[in-house]
């Protein structure tokens, strides 16, 4: 089992060669070099302060396509314009480098415009692009098929597989994920104060700031790392609404508040144990 | 005017009007026979062309189905690897 650090996170590969380790590693450095918001030179930051149309690379238009199917999937829950309003509660620098903020957490805009032609990107009026929603779970995704043979890549926790996987579950317990991705996404970990009051990084686009859900974390397993992804985050907006969103689509989700952890009912039909077979 | 330049005029006056004929006979009869060849022709479409592109249900409903479910089972050894908040 390998581990690095890229994209403000730690990244676990097993079952790789070298070759596929270095591979996987210039993946996850060429994704942390187009879509960080942190890295004066990237090109999403040349994006978002451009003006008309843009042409971007074929990476970016293919992540920014992959946003705007996660926020079709999600009824615009999950949404790529959000960069204004993450920066205005205060998520405008490196997380491991903020610190508490005395003046008052402002909001921006909700949810603007963005369209894509090709590679010809359009933008409302304001509007910023924060990739991050998709782009970690996708690179996951993309090295895991860097791989000849069975592993699994994880970064920060999101994770996906070929082949069989135990894994530990936020709050206790584990699970076996047999095939696809598994991903979390909660208000514990990222987050901060501003103005005295704590701030995440989950903002609710009907609103343009940190979501209030009953929640504090939110695990689901999908095809793949991407899809978990996106469901684990529209879940956690959704609230009480969650796991029967969830269930409705039929993928397991797992609840966490208070220490308490609550299964919908694809999780509890896909962790029940299978009766032996009738010979 | 001798009366052999006449006859060579008259020939060449019916020899211009003959090529008319045969010209405008040789492009009415393709004509009618391209009309043919695509009013009977099997290889031609008689209707107008619709896109073959999918109906935009049908997308929606692939597009949808890409929130698709992994497999879980329960787990059989120590965790190897732990899913914490991105």
């Amino acid at each position: 089992m390998n581990r690095f650090s890229s994209m403000g996170c730690e990244v676990i590969v097993d079952g790789a060669t070298s070759d596929e380790l270095a591979h996987v590693q210039a993946l996850f450095e060429e994704r942390d070099a187009v879509f960080s918001r942190f890295r004066p030179d990237s090109e999403l930051n040349a994006v978002n302060a451009g003006r008309g149309g843009r042409l971007v690379s074929p990476l970016f238009a293919r992540m920014v396509e992959a946003a705007l199917q996660a926020r079709e999937q999600t009824d615009g829950l999950v949404d790529p314009t959000l960069g204004a309003a993450l920066e205005a509660a205060g998520y405008d620098r490196d997380f491991a480098v903020l610190a508490p903020d005395a003046s008052a957490g402002g909001s921006a805009s909700p949810a603007g415009t963005v369209e894509l032609y090709g590679r010809v990107l359009l933008l409302g009026g304001g509007v910023r692009l924060d990739l991050n929603g998709v782009v970690k779970a996708a690179a996951v995704d993309d090295a895991l098929g860097l791989l000849a043979g069975p592993g699994f890549v994880s970064a920060g926790g999101d994770l996906a597989t070929r082949g069989e996987v135990d894994v530990a579950l936020p709050g206790g317990g584990a699970v076996r994920l047999v095939s696809g991705g598994l991903a979390t996404s909660g208000r514990t970990k990222r987050r901060w104060l501003r103005g005295g009051v704590e701030q995440h990084h989950l903002i609710d686009p009907r609103t343009g700031r940190p979501a209030t859900s009953r929640w504090d974390e939110v695990t689901v397993c999908g095809a793949t790392c991407l899809a978990a992804d996106v469901a684990a985050k529209a879940a956690f907006l959704l609230g009480d609404d969650g796991p029967g969103w969830l269930d409705e689509r039929g993928l397991p989700g797992r609840f966490v508040a208070a220490g308490h952890a609550h299964e919908n009912a694809s999780w509890r039909t896909g962790v029940a144990p299978r009766e032996p077979a009738c010979t | 005017m001798d009366r052999s330049e006449t006859r060579i005029g008259a020939a060449r006056r019916r020899a211009d009007v003959a090529k008319l004929v045969l010209a405008g006979t040789g492009v009415l009869a393709f004509a009618a026979s391209a009309a043919l060849a695509r009013a009977a022709y099997p290889g031609h479409h008689k209707q107008g062309v619709k896109a073959l592109s999918p109906p935009q249900r049908f997308v929606r409903i692939v597009r949808q189905n890409q929130l698709e479910s992994g497999i879980l089972a329960p787990t059989q050894a120590d965790p190897s690897v732990a899913t914490a908040q991105s």
